[in-house]
């Protein structure tokens, strides 16, 4: 379980891990932390972390946010653990609200990113296989076409329309709904 | 900066984006570009949520939750309808929609569309499940007739399908009363005579009738003893040739035997005499 070091302090301190970034940087982080990734999670329970886990396809850049990320998660994932057995206590579940409002502002601010940064996130969430990470970054991106004409779409991420006056015609009337 | 990184991504990320997306918006992205055509096509999610959601200042007053919502997603675009046009709802086995009208007066006239054999989960759709809304314009039972020549619809099976009724024949009614001068003239007795009002539905041939319908429910206030859902009741036991199972509820216990006691005579004689009425009266 993702969360089984983390109960355990001493056994969270012993679990570490080592991610390497295409740029050969290394960055040490807890088990609780590294396995909100499925890919490093699979890793793990293969037992082929040794020596560190080389993420070729990760920039140090990246991989500092993603890990920023799932820092953050991980805490938040073993909150929600702790405070379950005392889910009739109403302090606790202020407590847990006030803490799920400060994830969200995280996560705000965590986005608050250039479309390039947001697209290698998006890559790297992908390959790491963060579920939460992908979601909410794919959801960055929808949000920011929401409502758009194709012509306004199509300006802000410099998508080429290669689509003859004939298709484009068709597809309008394929979709004429989605355009009334 | 003019690389497009958007359209670089792989196809799987690209479905998840416009998953994210509310159907309408999703289908305008097959209009980007040749490798936008098809991406909205194969995600798997359609997105329900309607941006109009937090506005429920046209109505009146005392709304709950769910209806708010359905009645937002039915009347503003894209709508239900496009919901169900959607590509994610391929696969999609029961279909269950429960309208209430109380709190909009729109919500009532919502019609599932017409076009429901171009719907994706015309394939796989087992159950439609409808209260409180018309199947399609301009009767339901036209609709059904449709639906049964076209392939696909051989295999739905429909004997779980039950269909509120009460606002199709609603429907029914107003259309053919545009369309017959004479109403009926009530008599109501068993030898097919009197029933004007219902010679529109027996001039037509409704595949469903013939080959599909086997369970059907109706329920119905019982406003006169010769009322057309009671008509209906017996154009379907005389007409529907699979018909397995009758339920009828016609929303008043002191008369309720009344339509149970004719069932089993129209039913004799009927061409097909095994069908079962669920909740008959001795």
């Amino acid at each position: 379980m993702a969360s089984a070091g983390s109960g355990d302090e001493k056994a969270a301190a012993a679990a570490m891990i080592t991610l390497i970034s295409s740029d050969n940087e290394k960055f040490e982080v807890t088990e609780a932390t590294a396995t909100l990734s499925q890919t490093i999670r699979h890793m793990i329970e293969d037992g082929c972390t040794d020596g560190g886990v080389p993420l070729p396809n990760v920039t140090s850049k990246i991989l500092a946010r993603v890990i920023e990320y799932c820092k953050k998660h991980a805490t938040a994932a073993a909150g929600e653990e702790g405070s379950s057995s005392s889910f009739s206590d109403a302090a606790f579940l202020e407590v847990d609200r006030a803490f799920l409002e400060e994830l969200e502002e995280f996560d705000d601010a965590f986005l608050e990113v250039d479309r390039a940064t947001l697209f290698d996130l998006i890559l790297a969430a992908n390959y790491l296989d963060i579920k939460g990470l992908l979601n909410l970054t794919c959801q960055k991106v929808a949000d920011s076409v929401k409502g758009k004409t194709p012509e306004q779409i199509r300006e802000m991420y410099n998508i080429v329309n290669d689509l003859t006056p004939e298709e484009e015609a068709e597809i309008r009337r394929e979709t004429q709904w989605a355009f009334e | 900066m003019a690389a497009d990184r958007l359209s670089a991504l792989p196809d799987r990320l690209l479905q998840r984006v416009v998953s994210h997306l509310c159907v309408g918006d999703a289908a305008r992205t097959s209009l980007l570009s040749r490798r936008w055509r098809t991406i909205w096509l194969q995600a798997d999610g359609v997105n329900l949520d309607s941006s109009s959601y937090d506005d429920d200042g046209d109505y009146d007053g005392g709304n709950a939750g769910k209806n708010d919502f359905l009645e937002d997603i039915m009347r503003v675009s894209p709508g239900m309808d496009a919901v169900l046009a959607a590509p994610a709802t391929r696969r999609l086995e029961e279909l269950h929609m429960e309208l209430s009208a109380e709190f909009c007066q729109t919500c009532d006239e919502y019609v599932l569309p017409a076009s429901l054999l171009l719907l994706p989960c015309q394939p796989s759709l087992r159950v439609l499940d409808l209260d409180g809304l018309t199947l399609g314009p301009p009767c339901a039972a036209a609709d059904f007739g449709r639906l049964e020549p076209r392939e696909p619809w051989r295999r739905v099976d429909f004997t779980k399908a039950r269909l509120g009724l009460e606002k199709s024949m609603e429907s029914l009614e107003r259309h053919k009363s545009e369309k017959i001068a004479s109403p009926s003239s009530g008599v109501e007795d068993g030898d097919g005579r009197g029933d004007d009002d219902l010679d529109a539905l027996k001039a037509r041939s409704f595949p469903c009738l013939e080959s599909h319908l086997k369970k059907i429910r109706l329920e119905f206030e019982l406003k006169s003893f010769d009322c057309f859902e009671v008509r209906l009741a017996k154009f379907l036991v005389e007409n529907a040739l699979v018909l397995e199972e009758m339920e009828v509820h016609d929303g008043n216990q002191r008369v309720s035997d009344h339509i149970h006691r004719k069932l089993p005579i129209w039913r004799a004689n009927s061409l097909k005499s095994k069908i079962k009425i669920v909740g008959e009266y001795k």
